[in-house]
């Protein structure tokens, strides 16, 4: 089920009613059902691999409680590790392997015709991070199937995060919960900022970039610019305004999910870029990847190890695919570079400027280095991102036709579509600020003209159909 | 709670303003000679074309003998002028990528006619798999009156269609925004292009929208049960093996609705539910009978039209006959 779907409109209130009427003790019933029906609204049989790795984990967990010695744990964790990842990689990633295989021996191994299950990288590190967590003492096992299977399954953030740790979701989900004015009003206010993202922002943007990456060889420099610089607000629009209306779904059932994205094109630093994107899943790869690895606390080699291994990991989370892996490195080559010139001064300096023209000099230049990195994401090959940088370099020209789709958006609708997406950029910071209740300047009637806009602007301007979030393939 | 139901309706209040407000001032603020609207609200569409022209020329029409309903593939695929030729009175009222849906709520409204006539219904797959808003907004746009517009709305709820009404009620729909050149009569445009060996691109399984083949369902038993002759027709395409698959796949899904007139145990005064596949017919040559990879060009309209008069004449599906209540399927493979 799509948050930008009728289904999600009426069966998002008819929980949300059912929630506050029911007993709490009843609630977590309520919201595994719930779960499960969001989740087969999609694939019905992917449910029973939901329910698998659930039982398998919550088992795990509650075996390695009965040892006190993390060594009589390890077992159980690596079961764990081996199952969930076992399962990832088969679903996820088992046709790209038999693809290079085949590629480089010649072989004609078969390739599997299945779906890949949705959310499946999402929910599998929330199990994990879970397992770990117990493992290492920092949190109790969960005695409770049900409960423990609504941490999993949580509609709100099932499907594309944001990947939640058991230490702050947990607890949430076992609290009472009484109705709060405050509550929805924080909660209808992210589901509306996320939606106006997604449809109004995302999806008019993705009309104009996948009509040029579809066919990038017949366009010119200029477009294949615009389409890369229009990718980029398309993939943050697209996927933080799912983390929004994620945030404010479970906000008006009582629960504050962790923010997941922070004006992360406001960066002025590639490692500040990572504390500001996909918030949730930098730091499950820091918690749980980078600093077992020894982080930087061992020698400058193994350092750069850590950093280029976890980066390609986290590309490679993303996609079975060389072009997600090439972005992954691309992005730990830049945090090696900034770890080297870290050490001088004037790094120093500069990362504490808060205005002028440094400050925005730097802003300009590390959102043009992950743009970069996003020709690689938004490519279907490698040698599709490197004939699209050869003609951006190039400055390529061609003169044919446009196609079909965007003749039909027209001059003026693409430059109405560049213009909001601009507009967005400019007020993303204040928004930011307004529906996390964090700006106190706003009175009542100017927020509800506001959200007024905003809902009016939905409804008009909305690319309805049947489009999916980009980070569902993911 | 009372708080929160006093913001929501303010909210919403103030919301349906905007939206009036936004869709009235889009609708006549123009930029570079179009109004704002067609460029800032997707799906848009704009008003005249050939939607417009036919209404223009067809609406007043009286008793005709047969009524030609469906896609492009109608208003591209049969001239009235051959059936002229042929002594037949003949009008089209295809419009572009016309659903079942809109073909029923189009024929009860301007299509019912005293004179009995024969309904070719043309039957393109490709327009039971589209999700139909293209054919929906255009002819929101376009249609004379406000009932059957506001029917394509409520029919098939979608908010891309509510914003197409708002934007009709808005707008001057007494300026045409766009001309069709290739405009004959009678609903009919011609195109002499020629398609150099280029085939459809589609996947090798129909996978159809079953709401369109329960309007197409609904619509032949309407003009059935008025007493017309229906005939459903796949009309000539550039065929290659993956086509044949397709179309073999949306012919299982099409067989499931005639097969509701083969049980439902028609009595006999009442007439045909006819049948002719005649998308795999190897008299159609792939290099200079089609125009584009889904349209015939005027040669292959004259040829395919010949050929479809001259099965309707012997399988007597023309005027009054007598049947057996039964359904016929007659294909022309290769």
């Amino acid at each position: 089920m799509l948050f930008n779907s009728v289904e999600f409109l009426i069966f998002f209130p008819v929980v949300l009613v059912l929630f506050y009427l029911i007993p709490h003790r009843f609630r977590w019933v309520l919201l595994l059902v719930s779960s499960y029906y969001f989740y087969m609204g999609w694939n019905p049989a992917y449910a029973s691999l939901l329910f698998l790795t659930t039982t398998v984990d919550f088992f795990v967990a509650n075996r390695m409680e009965a040892f006190a010695e993390k060594k009589q744990r390890r077992p159980w964790l690596l079961l764990s590790i081996f199952f969930n990842l076992g399962l990832l990689m088969y679903f996820k990633y088992y046709n790209f392997f038999v693809d290079n295989i085949n590629g480089l021996s010649g072989s004609e191994i078969r390739y599997m015709e299945f779906l890949l299950p949705v959310g499946i990288s999402f929910y599998t590190f929330q199990e994990m991070g879970y397992v770990i967590d117990v493992y290492r003492g920092e949190i109790r096992a969960e005695r409770h199937w049900g409960k423990f299977a609504v941490f999993v399954a949580y509609f709100p953030q099932l499907v594309a995060g944001p990947i939640e740790r058991a230490k702050n979701l947990m607890h949430q989900l076992k609290s009472k919960v009484v109705f709060s004015y405050h509550n929805f009003s924080l909660g209808g206010q992210h589901i509306i900022w996320g939606l106006f993202k997604k449809v109004v922002i995302a999806d008019n943007l993705a009309v104009i970039v996948d009509s040029v990456y579809s066919d990038s060889a017949n366009f010119s420099w200029l477009w294949l610019l615009l389409a890369t610089y229009l990718f980029a607000i398309q993939i943050y629009c697209d996927f933080s305004g799912y983390s929004d209306i994620a945030i404010g779904a479970a906000r008006m059932m009582g629960v504050e999910l962790m923010v997941n994205f922070r004006t992360p094109y406001f960066s002025k630093s590639i490692r500040e870029f990572w504390s500001r994107w996909h918030i949730s899943l930098s730091t499950w790869f820091r918690d749980y990847l980078y600093i077992p690895l020894g982080g930087n606390r061992l020698t400058q080699t193994r350092t750069t190890i850590n950093l280029m291994l976890v980066f390609v990991i986290s590309g490679f989370w993303h996609g079975a695919a060389w072009t997600f892996i090439i972005w992954g490195a691309l992005h730990a080559i830049y945090l090696l570079a900034e770890l080297v010139i870290s050490k001088f001064s004037w790094w120093k300096n500069y990362m504490k400027t808060r205005k002028g023209i440094t400050h925005w000099l730097g802003i300009f230049l590390v959102f043009h280095l992950v743009l970069l990195g996003w020709i690689f994401f938004r490519s279907d090959s490698v040698s599709q991102a490197w004939q699209v940088l050869q003609d951006i370099c190039t400055m390529k020209t061609y003169e044919g036709t446009l196609p079909i789709e965007l003749r039909r958006v027209g001059d003026t609708g693409i430059w109405i579509k560049v213009l909001f997406a601009l507009a967005l950029m400019l007020i993303d910071p204040l928004m930011n600020k307004i529906v996390r209740g964090e700006y106190h300047r706003l009175n009542y009637p100017v927020k509800l003209t506001l959200y007024s806009f905003l809902i009016a602007a939905i409804v008009l301007f909305g690319f309805w159909g049947d489009v999916a979030f980009i980070y569902f393939q993911f | 709670m009372k708080r929160l139901v006093t913001t929501s309706i303010l909210l919403a209040l103030i919301a349906v303003l905007m939206y009036i407000s936004m869709m009235y001032a889009l609708n006549h603020i123009s930029f570079r000679g179009k109004r704002l609207a067609l460029s800032a609200i997707p799906y848009l569409q704009r008003t005249g074309g050939q939607e417009e022209k036919m209404f223009s020329d067809l609406v007043s029409y009286s008793n005709p003998e047969i009524v030609v309903i469906g896609s492009s593939h109608a208003y591209r695929g049969y001239d009235p002028r051959i059936f002229q030729l042929e002594e037949l009175d003949m009008i089209n009222t295809g419009t572009s990528s016309q659903h079942s849906l809109a073909s029923y709520i189009l024929t009860r409204k301007y299509w019912n006619y005293e004179s009995k006539p024969t309904y070719i219904i043309d039957v393109y797959p490709q327009v039971f798999m589209d999700d139909g808003i293209e054919c929906s907004t255009r002819l929101i746009q376009n249609v004379p009156d406000h009932n059957p517009a506001w029917s394509l709305v409520t029919e098939d709820p979608d908010l891309r269609s509510f914003n197409a009404y708002m934007a009709r009620l808005c707008c001057d729909r007494t300026i045409s925004e766009f001309s069709v050149e290739d405009y004959v009569s009678r609903g009919y445009c011609s195109d002499n292009d020629t398609l150099q060996g280029m085939f459809p691109a589609v996947d090798s399984t129909f996978v159809g929208q079953h709401k369109y083949f329960d309007y197409l369902h609904r619509l032949i038993t309407y003009l059935e049960s008025e007493g017309s002759i229906v005939v459903l027709v796949n009309q000539p395409m550039p065929i290659n093996s993956d086509y044949q698959k397709f179309n073999d796949s949306f012919n299982k899904d099409l067989q499931r609705v005639l097969d509701h007139y083969k049980s439902e145990g028609f009595s006999h005064d009442r007439r045909k539910v006819v049948y002719f596949d005649m998308a795999q017919d190897v008299d159609f040559d792939v290099c200079c009978d089609f125009s584009d990879p889904k349209h015939l060009n005027q040669g292959g309209v004259e040829k395919f039209n010949y050929k479809l008069i001259g099965r309707l004449r012997s399988e007597g599906l023309l005027g009054p006959v007598s049947v057996d209540g039964s359904f016929s399927m007659l294909s022309l493979k290769r």
